[in-house]
Order: structure tokens, then C-alpha cells, then sequence
């Protein structure tokens, strides 16, 4: 996973080591520990008010944690992005005002330490055509890629980029992910956060999910599938309740909607056989993998319901 | 530095591209010097004085134009700034820290060079006659007396939320304005009143240079002091904005 970048402690381009954030009452982020290995394309995944936006910020210096440390290419966050090793797409706010987009991204090529030559920045951000437009008047899937011109306009090892996607249209968000896979090709690591799940599942080679504050799953897109009960089984049986399913081996989560039942499993063979041995004999079998989108949502709810309901850090920011 | 200065040099094109800048910084000030000074007798003096009430809208016309340019458009942009996250994505860069509030102090500092300017040139244009010293004189103590509200602009804009701005800014505009003899000359109680304020202190300085009248040291102390007292409400709030975005 080495890619000869100038690295920290094993290489790793960011390190969360017991990173706890609170706001006053509330824990944002709890006891954190992550490591992202260079040249990996991280997606971060969570529902709203997880920590997500947190832990960004604190990886990019803007939030200082409450207890723990935060390492970016072995520094502390500030002095990494001072060294130009960091491109960032923050969020949400509008862009400069009375500026040509052409202009934005020239000032931000030269706050940069290594800065890139602007018209390839605009070509590579797909913004060449609306380079003498104003900066603060333009579309939300335009105003995106403008900020992604931004988080790229000099050549940082580490782009990271807060919900890029948002407001973006399906071909512009094609365009958007084809860009970010040449930075990857280029050997950049990249860390980004998203709600749109098939992102994550198609671009990131590293899943990270959190959930209420805390580290849930880390891994491939396949291993959190697999975390999350691996298959989901569905068929129909008249007459049967819940409570006499609920014995079946490997079970994660159980429906039973009029005659159908739906079944959550971490291993559908011996859950399966275990209904036929029990005696019933189901009609209209599937059996089906989960998409990323429902291992999240599985493994959330089951970390959800795991504890009983506290302070969430929904709204902390 | 490189920095710095590369922002700078994009607020102050900004500034000249923004049209309600130019209406705040230049137009509306000559305007009105050119309404109040056309209203007077060439050489008709102002009670009590030896200036001609020209001479002295030049000056406060002038000080006018440096008072919005310094305070108004610096307020509305950090303010606005701030609120839209520009700041917080300037701190993912290689910017120093204090970077951002250099380039609005820089920026303010070149935008009072043309709103004093241009006063001048039309009131040269209408017959005010004064030595090239007198009008370099002029020129540097509105100058340099407009970092007051260049503090000022800096403490109101990290100070004052985005959508308190605009009022704020005007009441400091019109009232320190009128209270400062911007408008016409004071006599009485309100010149009383306006004599505590940088805006009147700003002003008299500058009438008193060039009309070679004896300048009173508590005048310049009193602009002084609000030159300290404002930069140091602008350091306060400027940290507490910076550790708040």
C-alpha cells in the first residue's frame, strides 16, 4: 500500500488515535481510533449527526478534539495542510462574491505551497466553460464543482471532501467521480463522506462507518455487507408467527408482513435449512445479497437498538 | 506574504467591481460635496472661522468618503464571509492565520486613497486653492485617521451578527457622520457632543492643518484613542470570531 509519498507512521495519511469530541453535553465523537493507509479511497458513511462532519473537521484542524490526537501524514492537521499536503471541499457556504470562478481558483492555486496550473485545474474539475462566470452565481451542481476545483487547485497527497456530490444532477455526478478516479490513479488518497450509499459502494476501496459517535465498521464494501447479515431471505408462509421463527439460527433481523416472511441472515444456507428441517415448506424463496445501502442501514439499527436510547449528537454542530 | 498580498489584490477588485462600494466610497460622497459646496459663496467662511465653507466640505466630504470606505463594505464582507464559510475554507489553505484580516485591513486602507481623492479633485475643480503641502497634509491625516474605522469595521464585523450588520453599520455611518460636522458645521451642544467622537476629531484635524490654526493636543489624543480603543475591539472580537468559525 506504500506509494512513496512523503508518509507518516506506516504510511498512514490520517490517524484518529482515541479521538473524543464533545460539544458541552453531548459526545460527538467517542473514543475514535482509525487509521487510512495512502492511496486508498475512503468513504465515510453515517446518518446525520453520526460524527461525520466532526471528525472531518478535526482532521482538518478547524475543531480541536476534546481528548485524543489527530495525525495527517504524522502532523498535527494545521501544520499538515501549511505544508500543502491537504485539499479540502468543505460542505455547505456560498463562494466569493464579485469574483470570476477563473479568479477563485488562481487565488486558491497560489495559497497553495505546490501550486497546479489553473487551466489544468478548471479542465480537471470540468469548469473550463464557466471559468469567466461569477463565482457566487452559478448552479448548485456548478457551485460543487467549483469547490472541487478548490480542494484540488494544488497538489495535495490528501483530498478530502465533505458531501461533494450534493445538488449534483446524475451525469455531473458521473463527470464529478470520474475526476476524483484520475486523482486516485494519480496516487492521491482520498477521503470523502456521502449519503448517496451505491458512491460509496462503487468508487471507495474503504468503507468507514460511524454511528452515533463511535467507529461501527471498517473494511471493503463487501466486508460491511458482510458484517451487516450477509443475505436477506424472503418467502412466503401462511400461518406461521414470528415467535416460532425466532429459534432459526444466524437470524440478524425478522419480518413476518401478512404471509411474507423477511429474514436477515449472516449465513442464509443454515438459516434456510434450519426451516426446512424444522418442518415448514415455504413457497416463493429468495434469497438475495444486500446492497451496501441496507448493510448500512442494518448495522445502524442494530447499534441503535444494541443501546437504550440516549443523547444523540444529532445537531451538536 | 505572497499570500497576503495575492488576496488583497482580489478584495480590492472586488471593491472595484461592486457597485454598492463605488456608490458608498465615491459617488455619494462627491454628490453631496458637490450639492453643499454649490449651495455657498465662493469665499464665504464659516462663523467663527477664517475657512470658506468650500474648504471645509472639501475636508468633510472627504472624511466622508474614508469613513464608509474604511468601516462599511470591510463589516458587510467578513460578516457575510464569515456566516458562508469563505473564512473557514481559507483556514484549509496555506494562508497564515491572521491572513484573511490583513488583506481587509490592506484592502481598506488603498479603498480610502480614491474616496479622499476624488473630493479633492472636484473641489479643486470648484476653486479651493490650497499649497501642494497643505493638500498633502490634508491628505495623510484622513488617511491615516481613517484606521479608526477601519478597526471599527473589523470589531463590528466579527462582533455584530451577519444580519445586525447593516444597521449597525449605518447608525455608526450617518450618526458619527452628522455628529462629526460630515454634514455641515456644528455650533452648541451637538459640537459639544460630537467633539468626543473620531469622526469630528478626524475632521478638525485635518481643517486645522490646512487653515494653519493651532491644533489642540486633546483633539489628536481623543482620535488616538479611539484609533487603540477600536483596534483593540477588533483584536478581541477578531479572536473570538476565529475561534468560533
Amino acid at each position: 500500500m506504500t506509494t512513496g509519498i512523503r508518509g507518516g507512521p506506516q504510511g498512514a495519511a490520517v490517524t484518529f488515535e482515541n479521538v473524543t469530541k464533545d460539544y458541552g453535553q453531548v459526545r460527538a465523537v467517542d473514543e475514535l481510533s482509525l487509521d487510512i493507509a495512502q492511496g486508498r479511497t475512503v468513504a465515510f458513511l453515517g446518518p446525520n449527526g453520526a460524527g461525520k462532519s466532526t471528525s472531518i473537521d478535526m482532521l482538518l484542524g478547524l475543531r480541536r478534539p476534546t481528548s485524543g490526537t489527530v495525525r495527517v501524514f504524522g502532523k498535527p492537521p494545521h501544520d499538515a495542510i501549511t505544508a500543502g499536503h491537504v485539499g479540502a471541499m468543505l460542505q455547505s457556504g456560498g463562494l466569493l462574491s464579485d469574483v470570476t470562478v477563473r479568479e477563485l481558483v488562481t487565488l486558491m492555486s497560489r495559497l497553495h505551497p505546490r501550486p497546479l496550473p489553473v487551466d489544468d485545474v478548471l479542465e480537471r474539475a470540468n469548469i473550463t466553460e464557466i471559468a469567466e462566470r461569477k463565482a457566487d452565481k452559478l448552479s448548485g451542481g456548478q457551485t460543487q464543482r467549483v469547490r472541487f476545483a478548490i480542494a484540488i487547485a494544488g497538489d495535495s497527497d490528501l483530498i478530502v471532501l465533505d458531501e461533494p456530490t450534493t445538488g449534483m444532477d446524475v451525469e455531473n455526478r458521473q463527470i464529478f467521480w470520474a475526476a476524483m478516479k484520475t486523482q486516485a490513479e494519480r496516487g492521491k488518497t482520498i477521503l470523502f463522506a456521502t449519503h448517496y450509499l451505491e458512491e460509496a459502494d462503487q468508487i471507495a476501496d474503504q468503507v468507514v462507518v460511524i454511528n452515533k459517535g463511535r467507529l461501527l465498521a471498517n473494511g471493503t464494501a463487501a466486508d460491511i455487507k458482510a458484517q451487516a447479515g450477509f443475505q436477506k431471505i424472503s418467502f412466503r408462509l401462511p400461518g406461521v408467527t414470528r415467535d416460532r421463527l425466532l429459534m432459526l439460527p444466524n437470524v440478524v433481523s425478522l419480518e413476518v408482513i401478512n404471509e411474507r416472511v423477511l429474514i436477515q441472515t449472516s449465513d442464509s444456507d443454515k438459516t434456510f435449512y434450519s426451516i426446512l428441517d424444522a418442518g415448514y415448506r415455504p413457497e416463493e424463496i429468495e434469497i438475495t445479497a444486500l446492497g451496501l445501502e441496507q448493510a448500512f442501514v442494518a448495522i445502524t439499527q442494530q447499534d441503535n437498538g444494541a443501546d437504550a436510547p440516549e443523547a444523540r449528537a444529532e445537531d451538536a454542530r | 506574504m505572497t499570500g497576503v498580498l495575492a488576496l488583497t489584490r482580489l478584495e480590492v477588485l472586488r471593491a472595484l467591481r461592486n457597485r454598492r462600494v463605488m456608490f458608498f466610497t465615491i459617488l455619494y460622497p462627491t454628490v453631496l460635496f458637490l450639492l453643499s459646496a454649490s449651495a455657498t459663496k465662493a469665499g464665504q467662511t464659516v462663523d467663527g472661522t477664517n475657512i470658506s465653507y468650500r474648504t471645509y466640505y472639501l475636508i468633510a466630504y472627504a472624511s466622508f468618503g474614508a469613513l464608509g470606505a474604511a468601516l462599511t463594505t470591510n463589516a458587510q464582507k467578513i460578516a457575510t464571509e464569515r456566516k458562508e464559510g469563505w473564512i473557514r475554507q481559507l483556514r484549509l489553505t496555506a494562508l497564515p492565520g491572521n491572513g484573511y484580516v490583513l488583506s481587509k485591513i490592506a484592502s481598506a486602507t488603498l479603498a480610502t486613497v480614491p474616496a479622499i481623492i476624488i473630493v479633492f479633485v472636484v473641489g479643486a475643480s470648484m476653486g479651493v486653492h490650497l499649497s501642494f503641502a497643505k493638500w498633502v497634509t490634508a491628505f495623510l491625516v484622513l488617511w491615516i485617521g481613517a484606521l479608526a474605522f477601519t478597526a471599527m469595521g473589523i470589531a463590528i464585523g466579527y462582533g455584530v451578527p451577519q444580519d445586525s450588520v447593516q444597521m449597525v453599520n449605518i447608525l455608526v455611518y450617518v450618526a458619527g457622520s452628522f455628529l462629526g460636522g460630515q454634514f455641515f458645521p456644528l455650533t452648541g451642544a451637538l459640537e459639544s457632543i460630537g467633539k468626543v467622537l473620531p469622526t469630528y476629531q478626524v475632521r478638525q484635524l485635518a481643517t486645522d492643518v490646512i487653515s494653519g490654526a493651532h491644533v489642540p493636543s486633546s483633539g489628536v489624543a481623543i482620535l488616538l484613542a479611539w484609533t487603540a480603543g477600536a483596534g483593540t475591539l477588533a483584536a478581541l472580537m477578531y479572536r473570538r470570531g476565529v475561534d468560533a468559525d
